[in-house]
């Protein structure tokens, strides 16, 4: 396997709590400043008034989110921050999955005050895609504590690779791509942003990218 | 890495502005050569930098169906994680990953730009930045092979590599192909630049106007040169070492970006998908043959 600084860098900090070992390289701490910084904008965002032109209509109406709605996915998009800055600092793999799967219920909160009801079934899609990963996704990670005795990613990081530990990540791999609405299961995602409400969308698009680029660095890890 | 000094920071600082203003005269020279190529004479190759400092002194305009504050914030995301790119990746030759994050965020301010005007056709181009978001897999397959390949992602650690086994180039040409192909689609009037068709106006900048246009400019600037930077590091970084070579190279690179750009129509939404995609395979292939 590979060693943590030769994909990150040096460790800026960890938290030495028994194997789980949540630790800061530059690259971490990169991602975390990203979603704070974009958690914070997007939580104090107002919703944009949207423009809808139709066909054969001469006229172009406005919508927009009701204030309790708002509120709601706010919040949403607030956990959702949360729940990605777990995903791209912990040094547990049982963790790592846990805040994904978390990511992706916060995701399906975010449009579920919605009204309109094609959003609803994409949402709806989206959500037996994400139940249906769960499987894989924790399925490595089992996988992969049968074979190691071990979750910690430092610890696995020194450890040589096997057979069962590629399955492992390949199982972890389709997890992760289900949970975060990424290719080839985008087509709920494009169907979901079609909504209303800019700022909680973007913490969608932002949430399935972040997952994105730290499933990247736990396969190499791990490989 | 290197890592900074108080004393280094005015040299940071340089180093930015350096970026931007070559990075400016590189998009001028491909916006020049697309016109002679099309017959026309074309803008001066010093025009991408005079647009982008002529909306700084333009009026802001903010429509009142916006989304504030992320209709300004979003824009002045783009400018940071590129800032963020520039200094950690070519200036302190730090961990590739944060390039990746950095083209990630790209595509999530671009979705973000559409959506926060509440126009239509802004919302029409973040849509189809969600979806080109789903072609970039050679995103995930060069750093794949290439850290295989060399057993590192810290630029320094690439470079090293290459100046003993020669550049990961001859060893990895398909990657190579698939990360151009990733610059490409990052060069403006490039084939698969459907968040921006003009059949959807200007895409996801159609509401921008005025300062926060020439700084979404900005941003585009070095994004450009930091994709140029690091596809030309990591993949002739055992040619390439001195800093008259990457001025010649990153001409050269541009140059023929603009031949591709000003030759090729652009492809519907969903074969730019499948084109980026077919390259990410054929990157894969080159496991196979190496």
């Amino acid at each position: 396997m590979n060693d943590i600084m030769d994909l990150n860098g040096f460790v800026i900090g960890h938290i030495p709590f028994a194997d789980i070992v949540p630790y800061l390289t530059p690259f971490s701490l990169a991602l975390v400043s990203t979603i704070v910084v974009f958690t914070v904008f997007l939580a104090l965002s107002n919703p944009e008034l949207r423009s809808v032109a139709r066909f054969r209509e001469d006229t172009v109406r406005t919508v927009t989110v009701e204030k309790k709605e708002a509120r709601f996915r706010r919040f949403m998009t607030i956990l959702c921050g949360i729940s990605l800055i777990g995903v791209v600092t912990t040094g547990d793999l049982f963790n790592f999955a846990l805040f994904v799967s978390l990511t992706g219920i916060t995701n399906m909160g975010i449009f579920a005050g919605i009204k309109d009801s094609h959003v609803l079934d994409a949402a709806f899609q989206y959500g037996l895609v994400m139940m249906i990963c769960t499987l894989p996704l924790f399925g490595g990670v089992a996988i992969t504590l049968a074979k190691t005795g071990t979750l910690s990613l430092g610890v696995l990081a020194g450890m040589p690779s096997n057979p069962i530990l590629n399955i492992s990540r390949t199982l972890i791999l389709v997890g992760a791509v289900g949970e975060g609405a990424l290719a080839p299961f985008f087509a709920t995602k494009v169907e979901m942003i079609r909504a209303k409400g800019a700022p909680y969308i973007n913490m969608m698009h932002l949430s399935s990218l972040m997952v994105f680029t730290r499933v990247i660095e736990i396969l190499f890890i791990l490989g | 890495m290197i890592y900074p000094t108080t004393g280094s920071l005015i040299y940071l600082l340089l180093e930015i502005i350096s970026a931007f203003i070559f990075g400016g005269l590189l998009l001028g020279l491909h916006r020049k050569i697309i016109a002679r190529i099309q017959g026309r004479p074309g803008p001066p190759i010093i025009q991408h930098l005079l647009h982008t400092f002529k909306f700084y002194i333009k009026e802001l305009s903010i429509p009142d169906t916006s989304s504030l504050p992320l209709y300004i914030a979003i824009v002045l995301s783009l400018d940071g994680v590129w800032i963020l790119a520039l200094i950690t990746v070519p200036i302190l030759l730090g961990p590739f990953g944060i390039v990746i994050m950095c083209y990630a965020i790209h595509k999530v301010s671009e979705h973000g730009i559409g959506l926060a005007s509440g126009s239509p056709y802004a919302k029409t181009g973040s849509s189809r930045a969600v979806l080109s978001a789903t072609a970039e897999m050679p995103l995930i397959v060069a750093p794949a092979l290439v850290f295989f390949k060399t057993h590192t992602l810290m630029l320094d650690g690439i470079i090293t590599y290459q100046l003993v086994h020669g550049s990961l180039f001859m060893q990895l040409p398909l990657c190579a192909l698939a990360t151009f192909v990733l610059v490409l689609s990052k060069t403006p009037y490039n084939p698969f630049g459907i968040v921006w068709g003009k059949d959807i106006v200007s895409g996801h900048k159609t509401e921008h106007f005025g300062v926060i246009r020439g700084v979404l400019m900005m941003g585009e600037i070095l994004g450009f040169f930091v994709l140029l930077w690091c596809f030309l590091t990591i993949f002739f970084g055992g040619i390439i070492t001195t800093p008259l070579a990457y001025i010649l190279a990153m001409t050269g690179v541009t140059v023929l970006l603009a031949f591709i750009c000003a030759l090729s129509p652009m492809v519907a939404p969903y074969h730019s998908v499948m084109i980026q995609w077919m390259f990410a395979l054929l990157a894969v292939l080159n496991v196979i043959f190496v």
